[in-house]
């Protein structure tokens, strides 16, 4: 898909363009709204805010080669929103994990790593490690300045680094000493 | 004691642990169809207040004394389509319902229910049984605002038709419109539709209404045609195989649909054939949307492109592909501007299409841009066209925040439109020009005659 026509088509008013894009970005979507909400019900609604926001308003969009930002700073402004209303406090512990299928455990593995971290690390991460976004982008996205989105990711350099090197361990642990 | 990963190590971990975390949960997918579905086919811009009422003066309408009688109470005290053609065809051809149905403290009233070949149109009414009304924004109506819904025949759920809109009244109810696209199905005259509303004022909730429908007196002045037949189009780098299934000349609007079966090369987007200039057998260029009620896997597609201009009687089309480059400058043609000293005004967007500004108003609430579109003009029904105004000293008049944009369709018959913009200062000269369409190459060598005859 050439998202710039397509973002252009949308401008003009296609809602067949605009529909392209959201459906384009919808697991980029899902993934950033989780790392901030981690309650489905409230990442459904912070699309569904995101979606009807975006378009209302893409035809102010200057640059049409920037909308996965803008889009994506839609989104994040909305999950703060509902995070901020729910007054939610994320325990970094064991209990946070729901019992899963054994089949879905490599996602909660992923899961449980991101757990791990801190909250204002998460969404970093998530944009940084998941989404291929530059640092520059991200501090666009999150509206913080770019030395803090650094800061943010050489902190989480060091927890992942922690995290993954324990899990690497048992991991050779199991398979080699057990 | 670990060392601090890099970023390629981290990534490489982190992904190893699976790529589940991307997966979409069926609930965030279903409601992001649901939003997408209950947006509208053009974009919603600022709506006004019925707070000050003037005679709504429309450049080109012929007025009966059929008008006053029949009208439907939407059309009655909508600022714009008041004394439109459209408030004369749905006068025709609508029926009462009068279901009320209530709930989160919110009533929604079906009023009436209007039906040809190709759209489901219903008008509503929906107020607030504690009085409250919806705040007003400086006039502007948010979608949420509105009642948001869907339709049901046969436990099939309808694409969404073009005639979403909806307006607060003096006495703060909401009046709104909603349509459903039925030219893809092949439904008797009589038939029985649900509608579901999920949302209304700003609610979540379920308002739920069943009621038969009849097409039988619209159907009277409906001709359908027929066409099945196939065509290879050939671009540059692909192909695209479509079958012209129908045409269908109705009441509300008319229909051409095209289905397409997805065969290598395909076009790099993946999308189906949707650019064409449509021409009447007189040569006259048709307006035509672009698609709703698409249906597009990954086999194919199956669209009905509403188009609009012509006459019932007529006895062919043409169609003309349509390759767009729209990153590509236009030679020779820039953004035209001209100034409003006399009407008809020509603004050049193409090298084979313009806009034709037949007149604008400078109202107290607002300001009106009547047009209408000659020769091939993309993407009509969406935007309405990007309009700008310059004031004296040849600065946006908007100061270059792009306004929020209504556009109606005030006669279909004859493709008259209006663009509505925020009012501005009558007392300065402005001058208006709208935004280039793009680079376009015809197809010309493999235009489609379609014969009309039955």
């Amino acid at each position: 898909m050439n998202l710039i026509c397509e973002t252009k088509l949308a401008q003009k008013g296609s809602k067949k363009a605009f529909c392209s894009l959201i459906q384009y970005y919808e697991k980029e979507m899902y993934i950033v709204a989780k790392s901030i909400l981690h309650n489905e019900t409230d990442c459904c609604d912070a699309v569904q805010e995101t979606i009807l926001k975006a378009f209302e308003n893409i035809a102010q969009l200057k640059q049409p080669e920037y909308f996965r930002t803008w889009l994506l700073k839609i989104l994040v402004n909305n999950c703060n929103q509902i995070y901020r209303k729910n007054h939610k406090v994320i325990l970094i512990n064991e209990a946070n994990i729901e019992s899963i299928d054994p089949d879905e455990y490599s996602d909660i593995e992923a899961r449980q790593v991101l757990d791990g971290l801190e909250e204002d690390l998460k969404t970093v991460v998530i944009l940084f490690y998941f989404d291929d976004l530059p640092v520059k982008t991200i501090s666009q996205v999150l509206d913080i300045p770019e030395g803090t989105v650094k800061s943010r990711l050489s902190r989480a350099r060091t927890q992942l680094s922690k995290i993954l090197s324990r899990e690497k361990g048992r991991s050779y642990y199991e398979q080699h000493l057990l | 004691m670990s060392s601090i990963y890099s970023d390629k190590e981290i990534k490489t971990l982190l992904n190893e642990k699976g790529n589940n975390i991307n997966d979409v949960s069926p609930q965030f997918h279903q409601r992001v169809q649901e939003t997408l579905f209950s947006l509208p086919d053009k974009k919603r811009g600022k709506r006004f207040t019925f707070a000050a009422v003037a005679a709504v003066m429309v450049l080109m309408l012929s007025v009966s004394g059929v008008y006053g009688e029949g009208i439907i109470d939407f059309f009655k005290t909508h600022i714009v389509l008041g004394n439109s053609n459209e408030a004369r065809v749905f006068a025709e051809y609508s029926e009462l319902v009068g279901q009320t149905v209530s709930d989160q403290g919110v009533n929604i009233t079906i009023d009436n229910v209007a039906c040809d070949d190709n759209y489901l149109v219903l008008f509503y009414t929906a107020s607030d049984n504690e009085g409250k009304t919806i705040k007003d924004q400086g006039h502007i109506l948010k979608k949420t605002d509105s009642v948001l819904g869907a339709f049901w025949v046969n436990d099939e759920r309808l694409p969404n038709g073009e005639r979403d809109d909806a307006y607060l009244t003096r006495d703060g109810k909401i009046k709104g419109m909603l349509s459903a696209n039925i030219s893809k199905l092949s439904l008797p005259d009589n038939f029985e539709v649900n509608f579901k509303a999920f949302a209304a004022m700003n609610k979540h909730g379920e308002w739920d209404f069943k009621f038969t429908v009849s097409k039988a007196a619209a159907m009277k002045e409906t001709r359908i045609v027929n066409v099945n037949k196939e065509y290879t189009v050939k671009y540059p780098d692909y192909e695209h195989h479509i079958n012209i299934e129908k045409v269908s000349l109705t009441p509300f609007g008319n229909s051409i649909i095209i289905s397409e079966k997805f065969i290598d090369p395909l076009p790099e987007d993946g999308s189906p054939m949707h650019f064409f200039a449509l021409y009447d057998d007189k040569g006259q260029t048709l307006d035509y949307t672009f698609p709703s009620g698409c249906t597009h896997s990954e086999k194919g597609s199956r669209i009905s492109f509403e188009f609009i201009k012509g006459s019932k009687e007529m006895k062919s089309l043409k169609l003309v592909p349509v390759d767009p480059h729209f990153d590509r400058p236009v030679k020779g043609i820039s953004n035209p501007i001209g100034t409003l000293d006399s009407f008809p005004l020509e603004l050049k967007v193409s090298d084979r299409g313009s806009v034709l500004v037949k007149d604008v108003e400078f109202t107290d609430t607002d300001t009106r841009i009547y047009y209408s579109l000659n020769g091939y003009v993309v993407d009509w029904g969406a935007s309405g066209h990007e309009f700008f105004l310059l004031d004296e000293n040849g600065q946006d008049a908007f100061k270059n925040s792009y306004p929020c944009q209504w556009m109606y369709v005030l006669d279909r018959e004859k493709g008259e439109y209006v663009h509505i913009l925020p009012p501005l200062d009558k007392n300065q000269d402005y001058s208006i020009g709208c935004c280039i369409d793009g680079y376009y190459d015809y197809l010309d060598d493999q235009a489609i005659e379609i014969p009309l005859s039955n």
